[in-house]
Parts: structure tokens; C-alpha cells; sequence
């Protein structure tokens, strides 16, 4: 059937590639982004159809939000601040509590439903080998600032979740991992691997932080789109939270090696090894984070199907394509001397 | 003196904060919404010389701002608690919304601010007792009564992003469990208020769980000297502080304590399953640790749990005798 729906953050990895899915589908999609992390030239593809509206506004006007939500049935609401490592703690935080309330709002009067994205990261310093639903979601102390993010996004989810116990506002919740893909935009923020790749097709030593022993998931992006795509088809997915992810996981100097291989380079691989110390006294980075989607694969029957080698190869093959706009819409990450992030 | 802007100040610690304020010759101007309280509290102090008395919203910036003015140090006290028979919705948002409103009244006005948050925010640690760095343990999302401690956590987070943004000083406590003359007598003032309800009217006790879980009690006079302290001290910008009295006491001690010092016969226990909450998940220790208090404030809880209980005993039998001689 059918739908108009809203993407907030829809010129972001996740929001762009959503909203593509969704109009393959027929569907009718509304974006929104203020363009302060996302790139137009990752939704440009779609400004063609006449079922893509975009909306360049900010999610925390409530005006605007409030027109934007009007006559759609399920509200995507993907825009968010990430890990305040340099700076922008406030902004941070409202963006992701206010964001959220502004969208739930707007989800209560429009009568529509709304798919959150959450992440891993509220997690945080758990020491389960493996991260369920169910596990403690485990903040360090409330002096560092990078605990700030998870917190918000754990107040977000329980704000979804008080809209749908006072309002009956039909929520779920999308714990996304490690999610990388093809975008315009390289951010600091997003995962090692576009930074690694900037780094070794440019022919420069990878930066690595700290020993690099840390170990991630890393999530292609068809399959995190593939199981968004179960959540809004499946009714029953709401008010339950939901791990999405790949279960493989490597460490950080690993996946410097995977890259540096793929990208052909003919040389031993160069690394550079940052101390956490050299951006922010007040940063605490968990050592290991492994993701158990088992719920994603037996309530949504969702599998991922891209594994590590290969994602990173077509990620490798979209910057390689891509090279020239990259590089100019993202000219700090080709440079010398760059204050790297992982 | 200075002026002093005390948020939820006819809750228990508001009211006791502002009489010892005034004592010590301070103008204190107390807001309250009056949505969990009365003036029964602060009645006393209506006729007190640079006592003031505001029925506003914590919430309402345009009011924060203006009763701010002129105030050296907010202490914000407002809030609404564990969601145990309510919805989570309340608590998220006025907890959030207040803190945040006091937070820019304090960048506008250059005031300090010193704010309550909980140690429910230590939540599941199973590493006792709670330092200030501990790790802060939360449950599953869809258990609500989490949304208290996620409340608190985000108005730490708010107020030290504020500092770091505008520089306006902050200071966060931690309070473990107060009681005392003025405190809410219903659930909402915490396990004693309702065990303490329960003996004087002979009836039974309503214990949660098996009653084995631990918790310290902090008798009022000393959270109000620990926050008198925090507000003043130069050692307490950008901190957070653990207020408490390190005594660990079963649910159910407190429980025999109490219809012991109330000075009735054999005790009446009635065990409340957990169940009857919905999805409910009790904390199931929780023991500050004191020492940074201690050290940066000179902070030193002085009233033991028997000498607390008696007081609050008795103060509770005299406002009960009363509201049923009214009723």
C-alpha cells in the first residue's frame, strides 16, 4: 500500500539511502535536513521524482515540523548529533531530546507512527560479551561529555516510549551498529572506515586511535536498510526495541589492514597510532562492542547479506568512483596532518 | 546578604532548605507549583522579613527569568519522581524542561546553580557503595520506572554542557534517601513516610519485593548542611556530589524499626509483589560513598537512623492527629 512518510536527517548516510528504498517502493517520502551534517548531493538523485519533497529546515522548529508531519503515516525520525568528541556538547543535546520531542509531537498530531533511531552506543561501557536487547544500558560518569550522546538517545527512546503509554503514539525503536555505505559526506563521526579509505587512497599513513585493538561492528548499509524496511512493514514491531547490525565485528588495526589491501596499494601498510589523550582529556572510548541481532533475524526475519569484505570492497570501489566530488565536498580529510577520529 | 532562589520549595528539602537560609540571614525567594505540595511547610516563613513566596512552573522560562533576577545562587529542588503508579511522560519531560529553564534564567541572570538529581542514577551498579565516578547502570528502556534516573542523568548532562557553553557554575548532588520532619507522607516521600503512616494507624506495612533490598537513609538536617555547603564552596563548581548517610538498612529493618520506635506490639507485614507495578524493576543495593563530600566540603552526616526516626515520628503523629482533627 501506498504511504507518505517523513526522513528527518534525510541527507544523511542512513536518511538518503532510506528514502530511496522507499520511493523504489512507491512510495511518497518527505525529507527533511538542515544540512549541517547531510549533503544534497546524497539525496540529489532524488529530487527528480515528484514523490520526493525536501524540506531543508531545521527538526527543531516545531512550526516547520509540525507542516512537515502533516498527512504522512510514519514518521522516520533519523536526524541526530552524534559523540560530542569535538565540541557542540549543548547542541548535542538539544538536538537530540528536543529533536525527538518536537517529532513525537508531531508523530501525536498527525496520528502517525514513528521508527527512532537509536543506537549501540547507549550500551556504552557494558561488559557483556554480547549486547541484547535486554542488557544494561551502562553510562560512565556524567562529567564526559562523549556519555552526553548515549544519554540522549536513551532519553529519546524513553520519550517514544512515553508517547506511546500517554498518547498511544505507535513507536519502535532501531538500535543501529557501525552502519557505513556509499555517501558524498565523510564526517569524523561516522566510523573509521571512510577515513581510513580518504587515508590510503590518497597515500597517506592511516590514523589509528589509541593501540587499535578496539573492536566494532561494521554494518553495510542495503542490509540496515534492508531491516528499517522490515520495521515499517511489519506492525507488530512496535513498542519493541531492536538491535540492527552485522554480528561480525573487527578491530580498529584490522580493519586498517582489510583497507589498505582492497585499496590496492602496493606498499606496506602505514599506520599512525593517536593517543585518545591528543583531542580530549574528557573522552572514554569502550574497548569492545559486539551487537547480538538474533531478535532482528527471528522477529523480522531479517539476515544480513553483505559481510565485512565485501562491504568494505564496494566501499572502497564508491570512493575510487567518486573520488573527485568527494574529495572536494570533504577537502580536510585529503590533507596532511589532519586531527583524525575513529 | 545574598538571594537565594530556591525551585520546589514547598517540597521537603525545599521547606528545610529555606528556614535554614533564613536563619542564616538570607533573602530566599521560594517557587513552587504546588502540584505535589501545599504551603504547609513554608507557612511559617510567610511573615519572615526577605522571605518570599512565587506560585509558578519551574518550567515557565519567561517566570524563571524574572524571579531570577538578582539571585546569586539557584537551587533547584523541583521535580517529579519515579513513575511507579503514574506515566513515565510527567517525569521525562518536567524534569528536562525545568532543569533547563533554570539553567538559562542562570546564564541570563550569572547565577550559580546547584541542582538535585538522585542516586537512582547508579541505578543496577553492583559495585558498592556508589562512588561519583561509578558507572551509571540503567534497565531495559521499557521499564518506565528508569525514566526518573534517564531524567536526572540528562539534567546532569544539560547543566555541564551550560557551564561549558556559558560558563555559568553548576554543581550536581546526589541525594540517597532523605526523610524528616516535612516529608511527604505518602509514598511519594519515600518507603518511611509510608511504614511510618502504617504503625501509627495500625496498619500493615506495605513492603515491595521480600523487603531485603538496602538502601541508606539521610535524615534531613544533614542533606540541607551538605547542600548549604555545595552552594557556597568554591570546591563544588562543576562537581557532583554523593549526599547520604553511609548506614546500609534492609527495607525490612527500616520496616521493624519503625513500628518499634512507633511503640506498637507485634509488627504487620504485608509483601506487594513487584508485579502489581506492570514491568517493574527495583534497585536492589544502594550505600553512598562520602568521602569527596567529605574531603571538598567538609561534609559529616551527624543524625543517626534512630535519632531521625524518632524525630520523624514524631512530627508525623503531630500532623496526622491534626489533618484528622480537621478532617
Amino acid at each position: 500500500m501506498r504511504k507518505k512518510v517523513l526522513i528527518t536527517g534525510v541527507a544523511g548516510l542512513i536518511g538518503s539511502h532510506l528514502a530511496k528504498a522507499l520511493l523504489d517502493r512507491g512510495h511518497d517520502v518527505v525529507g527533511v535536513d538542515d544540512l549541517s551534517l547531510g549533503v544534497r548531493a546524497n539525496i540529489e538523485p532524488h529530487f527528480g521524482s515528484d514523490r520526493f519533497r525536501f524540506c531543508e529546515d531545521s527538526i527543531l522548529d516545531p512550526v516547520k515540523m509540525n507542516e512537515a508531519c502533516e498527512g504522512v503515516s510514519v514518521i522516520f525520525h533519523f536526524a541526530a548529533q552524534k559523540i560530542p568528541r569535538y565540541g557542540g556538547y549543548l547542541k548535542t543535546l538539544d538536538v537530540n531530546v528536543r529533536g525527538t520531542e518536537i517529532l513525537l509531537e508531531g508523530a501525536r498530531r498527525a496520528n502517525a507512527r514513528l521508527i527512532f533511531a537509536s543506537t549501540d552506543d547507549v550500551y556504552g561501557k557494558g561488559m557483556e560479551a554480547s549486547f541484547t536487547e535486554e542488557s544494561p544500558l551502562v553510562l560512565g560518569e556524567s562529567r564526559v561529555h562523549r556519555w552526553g550522546a548515549a544519554a540522549s538517545k536513551i532519553y529519546g527512546e524513553h520519550l517514544c516510549f512515553a508517547y506511546a503509554e500517554k498518547y498511544g503514539v505507535p513507536v519502535a525503536i532501531i538500535r543501529y551498529s557501525g552502519v557505513y555505505g556509499p555517501t558524498h559526506h565523510i564526517s569524523k563521526l561516522s566510523g573509521a572506515q571512510d577515513l581510513f579509505i580518504a587515508a590510503a587512497l590518497s597515500d597517506r599513513p592511516i590514523p589509528i586511535h589509541g593501540d587499535g585493538s578496539q573492536t566494532r561492528p561494521f554494518t553495510y548499509i542495503s542490509d540496515a536498510i534492508e531491516a528499517t524496511l522490515r520495521v515499517f512493514e511489519t506492525p507488530y514491531a512496535d513498542g519493541e526495541v531492536i538491535n540492527v547490525g552485522a554480528s561480525a565485528q573487527i578491530s580498529i588495526v584490522n580493519l586498517a589492514y582489510l583497507i589498505w589491501r582492497l585499496a590496492g596499494v602496493q606498499k606496506k601498510p602505514q599506520l599512525r597510532f593517536v593517543p585518545y589523550t591528543d583531542f580530549s582529556r574528557l573522552y572514554e572510548d569502550p574497548l569492545h562492542r559486539r551487537v547480538d541481532v538474533s531478535k532482528a533475524n527471528y522477529l523480522l526475519g531479517y539476515r544480513s547479506s553483505v559481510d565485512l569484505e565485501e562491504g568494505m570492497r564496494l566501499q572502497v570501489l564508491w570512493f575510487r568512483n567518486n573520488l573527485e566530488s568527494i574529495r572536494a565536498l570533504n577537502p580536510e580529510f585529503f590533507q596532511e596532518e589532519e586531527n583524525p577520529g575513529t | 546578604m545574598e538571594k537565594i532562589l530556591v525551585t520546589g520549595a514547598a517540597g521537603f528539602i525545599g521547606s528545610n532548605l529555606c528556614s535554614a537560609l533564613l536563619e542564616k540571614g538570607h533573602a530566599v525567594c521560594a517557587v513552587d507549583n504546588l502540584s505535589q505540595s501545599t504551603t504547609r511547610n513554608i507557612e511559617t516563613h510567610f511573615a519572615t522579613p526577605g522571605f518570599e513566596f512565587v506560585q509558578e512552573d519551574v518550567c515557565d522560562e519567561a517566570a524563571m527569568l524574572r524571579l531570577a533576577k538578582g539571585t546569586a545562587v539557584i537551587v533547584h529542588l523541583a521535580a517529579f519522581k519515579i513513575p511507579r503508579y503514574g506515566n513515565a511522560f510527567d517525569t521525562l519531560t518536567i524534569n528536562v524542561h525545568g532543569t533547563e529553564s533554570v539553567l538559562k534564567a542562570a546564564k541570563e541572570r550569572q547565577a550559580r546553580v546547584v541542582f538535585a538529581s538522585t542516586s537512582d542514577v547508579y541505578g543496577k551498579n553492583p559495585h558498592l557503595p556508589f562512588s561519583e565516578t561509578h558507572d551509571l547502570y540503567l534497565g531495559e528502556t521499557n521499564v518506565k520506572r528508569w525514566a526518573y534516573a534517564v531524567s536526572k542523568i540528562m539534567d546532569e548532562h544539560y547543566a555541564f554542557a551550560y557551564q561549558q557553553e556559558y560558563g555559568i557554575p553548576v554543581t550536581a548532588l546526589r541525594f540517597f534517601g532523605g526523610y524528616g520532619p516535612g516529608q511527604n507522607t505518602t509514598w511519594w516521600g519515600g518507603p518511611q513516610s509510608v511504614f511510618i503512616d502504617a504503625a501509627l494507624k495500625d496498619l500493615p506495612m506495605e513492603i515491595h519485593g521480600d523487603g531485603q533490598q538496602t538502601r541508606s537513609f539521610t535524615y534531613i538536617a544533614d542533606h540541607v548542611d551538605g547542600i548549604m555547603r555545595a552552594m557556597f564552596s568554591p570546591k563544588a563548581v562543576g562537581e557532583i556530589f554523593n549526599l547520604g548517610n553511609v548506614h546500609e538498612v534492609s527495607i525490612l529493618e527500616l520496616a521493624l524499626l519503625i513500628w518499634r520506635l512507633a511503640g506498637k506490639g507485634e509488627p504487620k507485614l504485608k509483601l506487594i509483589s513487584y508485579q502489581t507495578f506492570g514491568k517493574y524493576e527495583d534497585v536492589r543495593n544502594r550505600v553512598p560513598e562520602i568521602s569527596k563530600a567529605r574531603n571538598l566540603l567538609g561534609f559529616e552526616p551527624k543524625v543517626g537512623l534512630e535519632e531521625g526516626l524518632r524525630k520523624t515520628i514524631e512530627w508525623q503523629r503531630s500532623v496526622t492527629r491534626f489533618s484528622e482533627g480537621r478532617s
